[in-house]
C-alpha cells in the first residue's frame, strides 16, 4: 500500500509540472489572486463561476485548476487586510489585528513578508499532514463530535482574557455583547427566529463579513478622517522594514508556528468550522500562551504570523474529510467535491484507492498555488506597501467605496451596506473609548458553534450518546485548555512567591 | 396528402414555438437568476450549476445562481414570492421541508400552491434511512426489537426538514420508540453524526447521500416508498415502507392514511418555482426551458452520474400533486406537531 501511494505521488507531481498542465495551477493561482484581492469574493466564488465552465474539461485540467483556486487566494486577502484593514475573507480577519498596526507603524514589508512565509509553511505543513493522514483519515474525522468542538469553541472563547488589552472587564464585556450578537436569528434547534426586531434579513443571522468590515475596516477610515492623519503610514517618507524581516519572524517562533499550523489544520478537518474559526482560535493560542503579550493588538509580529499559518494549514486538513468521505470541510471543499463529482471522481474509497494519481493531482496543485501566491505576493510586496504612503484624502473615498461594495457583495443585499455602517459606529466608539474590540470579534465567530455544540452535547448527553471519559481527544482539549488556563495563574503564583521570599 | 397533412403539423409546431420564443424573446439578453435555498456545494446547489449552461444556451440568457440559505428554505421562499414576476426571478425549492415547517406551526411559511408559480419538478426523489455501516442494525426488525431496551436515537438538522418529516413519521408508523437530536449544522453533519455512534438512524435522499452510500460508509436500511426504487444500484433487495404498511389497505387506516402522506410528500422536492403571477407566456418558456435543458445529452450525462432522478414533471401535474399533499396534510399534523413540541 505504502509502494502504491509513493508511486501515485509521483505521477501526481509528474503531472503537475508537465507541459501544458503547469499553465493550469499557475493561470488558477493568479485568478483567485486577483479574486481574494476583491472584498466579498473568495475562492469558492470563483469555483462556483468556474464549475459549468469547465464541466467538459479533460478531469486532469480541471483538478489542477480547482486545486489552484483552493489554495491560490489565502494571502492576498491577508495583504488587503495589513494594509488597509479590509480582510479580503472573513478568514483573514484575524490578520488585521496585528498586520494593520504594523502597517501603521512603516513596518508594512515586514507583515507582508511575514504573512507570506507563514502562508507557504503553513499550507506546507497542512499538506504533509494530509499526506500523513490518508491511511488514518476515517479514524481521526470520526474522533471529532459536538463534546470536542463545543471544548475548542471554550479554548478559543478563554483567549478573550489574554485579548482584552488589560482591561479584562471591558473585554468579558465586549465579548458578551459579541456572543448576544451571534445568537441573532434562527435557533438552531427548531428554527424559530429570535433577537430578529421582526426584520426577516436578520433570520440569517448577522454576517461575519460585514460585522468585520464595519468594526475594523470603515472604523479606521473614520478615525483615518477624524485624525486628518496624512497616510495609514505613520511617516510617508520613510517606509521602514524588511521582506527578510518578516521572512524571519518566522523562522525565529519555530515552536508558535508549528502549534498554530497544527491547529489550523485540525481545525480544517472538522467539517463546517473553517479558517476564520481555526485564525482566531491561532491567534488567541499566541496571545494566551505569550509571556509578553501586551503588544498583541497593536502590532506584535507572532499575532501576524499565527492566524495565517493557521489560516493555510487548514485547506491541507479541510481534504481529509473531502477526500476519504466527499464531506467537505467548507465552502472551497464542498464546491471542490461538486467539481469532483463532475468529472466522474467519486471521493471515498474509489479515489483513495483506484483514483490516487488524481487525489495526488490535487494535492500538488493545492500545494503549488499555496506557494505560487506567497511568491507573486513576495514580488508585489514593495509596491503593494507603497500604497499605506498614499495620502488619505485620496485612499479613503477609494477603500471607503471597496469595504461598502465588499458588504453588498457578501449576499447582494443593501442591509448588509447598513450594517455594516451599525458596526462602524460601534467600532469607531469603542476605539475612542478605549474598548478591546478583539473579544467582540472572536465572540462573534465562536458565538454560533457555542451554541449549537453546548444544545447537541446537552441532547445527547441526555440520552446516555456522549461520554467524556470514552472521548480521547475531547480529554486532550481539556487537558490543553486546563494548561492554558493555569498558565499565567502559575506565572502569578511564582511571583507572588517571589515576592514573599 | 400526407405531405400536406406533415406540413399542416409541422405549420403549427412552427406557430406554437413561435409563440413559445416570443415569449422566451423577452429573457433572450437578460440576466436570470435562480435562487438556490441552500449554500454553495450543496446537492441542490450543485444541480443547478450542472443544468446552468445548458439553460443559459436555450434562453439565451445570462443565467447566475443566488445562495440564499437559511431556515430550512424559508429565507429563499419568501425572497421568491415577493420578487417580480417576471420571470427573471425563479428558483428551486424543497417543497416537502416548506410544508413540513408549516404542520410544526412556524409563522410566515410561504404557501407552495398560492404564493408560487410551479414551473414543475425533477423526479423521482428517493429517500431512505440509513445507519453507519457499523451499525448493529440490518434490518427495521432490528430496530424494533432495539426499543425495547431504549428509544432508538435519531438526528436531524432541524424540525423544519425534510428528514424531521421523514423520521417523526416513519418512526411512528413503525412503531419505534424514539427521541430526535435536532440541531446538527447540516445534513451531512447527522451522518457523519451517525458514523461516530451518537445517532442510530438518520433519514436522506439517496442523491445527496450516494457518495457514503458507494463507499460503503453508511448502509441503507428502508426505503421511505411504497415500491423499490430502481434508479440508484445501492437500494436493491433494501426494504420498503410498504413492506411494512399495508399500502393496498384501502379503508381509512390512519397508519396506511399517514404513510401515503409522508411519501408523497417526500416526493415533493427539487420543485421549479417562480413568483405567482408570472404570465403564462413566460411560464411555458421557462418550463420547456428546464425541461430541454435537462434532456441536453451532455448535461443529462453529467446529472445522471451524480443524481438519481433528472425527470421532469411540469408545472400543471406538479400543482395538482402539491395541492394533494397539502389537503391531505392534516392526516399527519398531529404525529409532526407532537414530535415537533418535544423538541422544543
Amino acid at each position: 500500500m505504502e509502494a502504491e501511494v509513493i508511486v501515485a505521488a509521483m505521477d501526481g507531481l509528474r503531472v503537475v509540472f508537465s507541459w501544458p498542465y503547469i499553465i493550469y495551477p499557475i493561470v488558477g493561482t493568479l485568478l483567485a489572486m486577483v479574486f481574494a484581492l476583491l472584498p466579498g469574493l473568495s475562492g469558492a466564488a470563483l469555483m462556483a463561476i468556474a464549475i459549468p465552465l469547465t464541466a467538459h474539461w479533460d478531469p486532469t485540467a480541471a483538478m489542477l485548476l480547482f486545486g489552484a483556486f483552493l489554495g491560490g487566494a489565502t494571502f492576498m486577502g491577508s495583504a488587503t487586510a495589513i494594509l488597509f484593514n479590509i480582510p479580503g475573507r472573513p478568514s483573514n480577519a484575524a490578520s488585521l489585528i496585528d498586520g494593520y498596526p504594523l502597517a501603521q507603524a512603516g513596518h508594512a514589508r515586514t507583515a507582508l513578508g511575514c504573512s507570506a512565509a507563514a502562508s507557504a509553511l503553513g499550507s506546507t505543513f497542512g499538506i504533509l499532514i494530509l499526506l500523513l493522514a490518508i491511511p488514518v483519515m476515517r479514524s481521526f474525522l470520526l474522533a471529532f463530535g459536538p463534546l470536542e468542538l463545543l471544548l475548542l469553541v471554550i479554548w478559543g472563547l478563554t483567549t478573550i482574557a489574554a485579548l482584552s488589552q488589560g482591561a479584562l472587564l471591558k473585554g468579558l464585556i465586549a465579548a458578551t455583547f459579541g456572543l448576544l450578537i451571534s445568537f441573532v436569528g434562527l435557533d438552531p434547534k427548531n428554527a424559530e427566529a429570535r433577537f430578529t426586531l421582526g426584520l426577516e434579513f436578520l433570520e440569517t443571522g448577522i454576517g461575519v463579513v460585514p460585522a468585520f468590515l464595519g468594526l475594523y475596516a470603515l472604523a479606521e477610515l473614520f478615525s483615518l478622517m477624524q485624525q486628518g492623519k496624512q497616510s495609514v503610514s505613520r511617516d510617508r517618507q520613510v517606509l521602514g522594514g524588511s521582506v527578510r524581516k518578516g521572512i524571519g519572524a518566522v523562522f525565529r517562533q519555530p515552536g508558535l508556528f508549528l502549534r498554530s499550523a497544527t491547529i489550523g489544520t485540525v481545525i480544517g478537518m472538522i467539517p463546517g468550522i473553517g479558517g476564520t474559526v481555526a485564525s482566531f482560535v491561532a491567534y488567541g493560542h499566541a496571545a494566551q500562551s505569550s509571556k509578553d503579550n501586551e503588544d498583541f493588538g497593536s502590532g506584535d509580529i507572532r499575532g501576524l504570523m499565527a492566524p495565517e499559518a493557521a489560516n493555510d494549514a487548514k485547506d491541507g486538513g479541510a481534504l481529509v474529510p473531502t477526500l476519504a468521505f466527499g464531506i467537505p470541510g467548507g465552502t472551497g471543499t464542498a464546491m471542490l467535491l461538486a467539481a469532483l463529482t463532475l468529472h466522474g471522481l467519486e471521493p471515498g474509497r474509489e479515489i483513495l484507492d483506484t483514483k490516487l494519481t488524481f487525489a495526488f493531482i490535487l494535492i500538488w496543485s493545492l500545494f503549488l498555488s499555496n506557494w505560487l501566491t506567497s511568491l507573486f505576493g513576495l514580488f508585489v510586496v514593495s509596491p503593494m506597501s507603497r500604497l499605506t504612503t498614499i495620502r488619505t484624502d485620496y485612499l479613503v473615498p477609494g477603500l471607503l467605496v471597496v469595504a461598502t461594495m465588499g458588504a453588498y457583495a457578501y449576499r447582494g443585499e443593501l442591509a448588509d451596506v447598513v450594517l455594516a455602517y451599525v458596526f462602524a459606529v460601534i467600532g469607531y466608539w469603542m476605539k475612542v473609548a478605549d474598548w478591546p474590540r478583539i473579544p467582540m470579534m472572536i465572540a462573534i465567530v465562536l458565538g454560533p458553534l457555542f451554541e449549537r455544540n453546548l444544545l447537541l452535547v446537552l441532547q445527547l448527553n441526555e440520552v446516555g450518546r456522549i461520554e467524556l471519559w470514552n472521548r480521547p481527544i475531547a480529554l486532550l482539549i481539556l487537558l490543553l485548555l486546563v494548561a492554558a488556563l493555569s498558565y499565567p495563574l502559575i506565572g502569578k503564583f511564582k511571583r507572588w512567591r517571589g515576592m514573599l521570599r | 396528402m400526407i405531405r400536406r397533412v406533415l406540413a399542416a403539423f409541422g405549420l403549427i409546431v412552427c406557430t406554437c414555438s413561435h409563440f413559445t420564443h416570443a415569449a422566451c424573446d423577452s429573457l433572450a439578453g437578460s440576466q436570470v437568476r435562480i435562487v438556490v435555498p441552500n449554500s454553495t456545494g450543496s446537492s441542490y446547489d450543485s444541480y443547478i450549476r450542472m443544468l446552468q449552461p445548458a439553460l443559459s444556451v436555450i434562453l439565451r440568457a445570462d443565467i447566475f445562481v443566488d445562495n440564499m440559505p437559511g431556515g430550512g428554505g424559508i429565507v429563499a421562499a419568501r425572497f421568491l414570492s415577493s420578487a417580480t414576476p417576471d420571470g427573471r426571478t425563479i428558483g428551486v425549492m424543497n417543497g416537502a421541508g416548506m410544508l413540513t415547517a408549516r404542520v410544526t406551526g412556524r409563522k410566515n411559511v410561504p404557501s407552495l400552491v398560492t404564493d408560487f408559480e410551479i414551473l414543475g419538478k425533477v423526479s423521482p426523489m428517493q429517500h431512505v434511512w440509513a445507519v453507519a455501516s457499523e451499525s448493529r442494525f440490518y434490518s427495521v426488525d432490528d430496530l424494533r426489537h432495539a426499543t425495547a431496551r431504549g428509544p432508538l436515537v435519531l438526528g436531524v438538522r432541524n424540525i423544519a426538514s425534510t428528514s424531521f418529516a421523514s423520521l417523526a413519521i416513519g418512526a411512528h408508523l413503525l412503531g419505534l420508540q424514539h427521541v430526535i437530536i435536532s440541531g446538527y449544522a447540516s445534513n451531512r453533519e447527522t451522518r457523519l453524526a451517525a458514523m461516530r455512534g451518537e445517532l442510530d438512524v438518520v433519514s436522506m435522499d439517496v442523491s445527496s447521500g450516494s457518495r457514503l452510500l458507494a463507499n460503503g460508509s453508511m448502509r441503507p436500511l428502508l426505503q421511505i416508498s411504497e415500491h423499490d426504487f430502481k434508479g440508484s444500484p445501492y437500494l436493491a433487495g433494501v426494504d420498503t415502507l410498504a413492506d411494512h404498511v399495508d399500502f393496498s389497505n384501502q379503508s381509512n387506516n390512519p397508519s396506511v392514511s399517514s404513510a401515503r402522506v409522508l411519501t408523497t410528500l417526500l416526493q415533493a422536492n427539487k420543485l421549479f418555482v417562480a413568483p405567482a403571477g408570472l404570465p403564462p407566456s413566460i411560464g411555458d418558456c421557462l418550463q420547456n426551458a428546464i425541461s430541454s435543458a435537462l434532456n441536453d445529452e451532455a448535461t443529462a450525462a453529467t446529472l445522471h452520474a451524480r443524481f438519481a432522478g433528472s425527470e421532469f414533471i411540469d408545472g400543471t401535474t406538479t400543482r395538482k400533486e402539491l395541492q394533494t399533499i397539502v389537503d391531505s396534510l392534516p392526516v399527519v399534523e398531529s404525529i409532526v406537531s407532537t414530535a415537533a413540541k418535544r423538541l422544543r
